[in-house]
């Protein structure tokens, strides 16, 4: 659950900043209101998964799997938006 | 350095993160490697059995014996119990006491040993193959290889230094550390490695800072050792005794009368009505057989390297008393950091996390590497320097032919013969000849033929692994996996991801420059980038 609750945080911090936004709906509009939305989300949810991961796993030991849980989270996500967007490119190449 | 803060900074970085990049490399492929050490160990023992798990008391029991018949007048016996992939056998140590002044001195070895207890027999386990395991990878990455021990650590701390130098000076000069938390644009030449070599940092951060600095803290002694003995007038039996102290140890005589040692299992009991079960690590027994005997029953430790114990007579087994863990709150602080490095506490889910991280932390230190040379590549068609070449020279060798050298020493523990004399020795000495071999190879080809041959020959060397070792033992793949031996299948599965990761490495380098370059039919990303590095507010 502590890395469920992880991942969506780290999802939602990157829709508040606007490449990332643009790179998962491109033709939707950013404003300050989706941006801030999307990065207090985050935010909130990176603090419940540590707060979950520490829940379940006592406090040092969740401490250091909610780390772990960072690293594949970012580097995940990142990774997929880079994937998607080769995707887009290749879709609207001629 | 001059200029700006962070043009400093940015040489800092630059310079003190290539100086050692290739040790730094080396220290996290081994080091991560690791944290498979026991599993390897395993695999790399094949005569062995699986673990054995029993009760703890049978387990003391049976311990205890042994060392009645192979150890008796020693003045400590330490019996370890089978209980995680740390221990996956029961283990004995011994150790006999100093000969009197004036008797013949004996080798330091030879007032010590140790065995595994096959349970199932009760007697010394098979030894096996001689091999080095994961243990000798792991050991590597502190003490490195053919070098004096003592000149490797220090050696190594430096290393570790620059490192955290470079930790620091690199968030220093990255301006934009939250915006560019995600993003990775492939296929943009030096901009890529950039944003990879920023992405595998920035994500991996907390990691590589608590790695490094607690890699610090185990050579806070070594470089620093004025400061603690300082503190005690440079007197170090005194130093000895205060740190005995504040560890609970207290030093006492045998009274020479001899007596049995009571039973060790209904200590056990004890110890778990007032711990819990699963709690104990290891059984300390001090002049066995003599009637001033204890035994100590210590705790498993946590992330923290310090754990209580507790003391019995060692001839009725009454509870005398408790010993704390370390109460000092800079060595408790100390303690966990030691105790997260080396992250014996990690269960699975959490070993592989560790893995995973180290492996950032790895992919880091090359795209740090490759990325120096791309932002120096002339693109005039001029030459490139001397130093440009060797740093491309070993960066292939290094990046390339490390992983490759230990795919070698996989295989070679399946290969040689079992009873070569020096085995072990000589699976290292394979090791460093591919790797050698390896760093020759990119200075005699060219370099971009170079990557794309050592990228394949390291899916083939991994692609190996599994398959010499079904042709070679009944612990490969199929057997493994039906029997649930995970730990042991998890390393043929590496290899094998491994050896994909490579040919999908190898065959990207392998394709003409103009089918990687996606740039030009790249509108919408070039459309991100710039909508994103205009400055203009967001819309309303």
């Amino acid at each position: 659950m502590g890395f469920i609750v992880t991942c969506l945080g780290a999802i939602a911090l990157s829709v508040g900043m606007k490449r990332h936004y643009r790179q998962l709906f491109h033709s939707a509009e950013f404003t300050p209101r989706k941006k801030w939305v999307a990065r207090f989300t985050g935010c909130a949810l990176l603090t419940l998964g540590a707060y979950v991961s520490m829940a379940e796993s006592g406090t040092g030991l969740g401490l250091t799997l909610y780390v772990g849980y960072l690293n594949v989270a970012v580097f995940g996500w990142a990774l997929f938006l880079a994937w998607r967007v080769s995707r887009i490119n290749n879709r609207a190449a001629p | 350095m001059k200029g700006a803060f962070r043009q400093s900074m940015t040489w800092l970085h630059t310079w003190a993160g290539l100086v050692f990049c290739w040790i730094l490399y080396f220290m996290f492929v081994t080091g991560t490697v690791g944290y498979g050490d026991s599993e390897l160990d395993r695999w790399m023992k094949p005569e062995q059995p699986a673990p054995q798990r029993i009760g703890m008391g049978d387990a003391v029991t049976m311990a205890a014996a042994f060392l009645e018949r192979e150890a008796p007048g020693a003045d400590r016996w330490f019996i370890t119990p089978s209980s995680d992939r740390n221990e996956p056998f029961l283990r004995v140590f011994w150790q006999y006491p100093q000969p009197a002044e004036g008797e013949e001195p004996v080798e330091p070895e030879d007032l010590r040993g140790s065995a595994e207890i096959d349970a199932t027999t009760g007697d010394r386990m098979v030894e096996g193959r001689d091999t080095g395991g994961g243990q000798v990878l792991y050991r590597m990455h502190y003490i490195l290889h053919y070098i004096d021990r003592d000149i490797a650590y220090r050696f190594i701390g430096v290393v570790t230094m620059l490192m955290f130098v470079g930790i620091i000076s690199g968030i220093v000069v990255h301006k934009k550390i939250f915006k560019d938390f995600f993003t990775f644009r492939p296929s943009k030449g030096q901009r890529s490695w950039l944003d990879m070599h920023n992405l595998m940092s920035v994500s991996s951060l907390p990691f590589q800072l608590m790695i490094t600095y607690s890699g610090l803290i185990f050579m806070v002694t070594t470089w620093m050792p004025g400061i603690a003995l300082g503190s005690y007038g440079f007197d170090i039996k005194r130093a000895q005794d205060e740190l005995s102290s504040i560890a609970g140890i207290v030093e006492f005589e045998r009274s020479g009368n001899t007596a049995q040692l009571t039973a060790l299992a209904p200590i056990l009991v004890d110890a778990a009505e007032r711990w819990g079960d699963d709690a104990v690590r290891n059984i300390e027994i001090r002049y066995p057989g003599d009637e001033a005997s204890q035994v100590t029953i210590n705790r498993r430790e946590g992330i923290e390297r310090s754990a209580a114990g507790l003391i019995y007579s060692g001839t009725t087994g009454e509870f005398m008393k408790e010993r704390p863990p370390i109460p000092s709150a800079s060595a408790s602080v100390a303690l966990t950091m030691l105790g997260l490095h080396e992250g014996l506490f990690a269960g699975p889910v959490l070993r592989w996390l560790y893995i995973f991280s180290g492996v950032l932390g790895t992919a880091m230190v090359a795209t740090g590497a490759i990325y120096w040379t791309a932002k120096r590549k002339k693109t005039d068609g001029q030459p490139q320097g001397r130093g440009y070449r060797f740093v491309e020279a070993l960066n292939v060798g290094t990046i390339m032919g490390l992983p490759t050298a230990i795919a070698a020493y996989f295989i070679a523990n399946r290969l040689l013969p079992v009873e070569m004399a020096s085995r072990a020795d000589w699976e290292v000495h394979i090791m460093f000849l591919v790797w050698g071999a390896l760093l020759l190879h990119p200075v005699l080809r060219p370099i971009q033929a170079a990557w794309r041959e050592q990228a394949w020959l390291a899916a083939v060397a991994f692609a190996a692994v599994p398959l010499v070792n079904a042709a070679t033992t009944s612990l490969h793949l199929v057997n493994t996996v039906s029997s649930g031996d995970w730990s042991l299948a998890a390393i043929d599965l590496s290899c094998i991801a491994l050896a994909v990761s490579f040919a999908v490495v190898a065959a990207v380098l392998g394709k003409s420059p103009a089918e990687t370059k996606v740039d030009a039919k790249a509108p919408i990303v070039d459309a991100l980038d710039s909508a994103v590095n205009d400055e203009t507010p967001v819309a309303a």
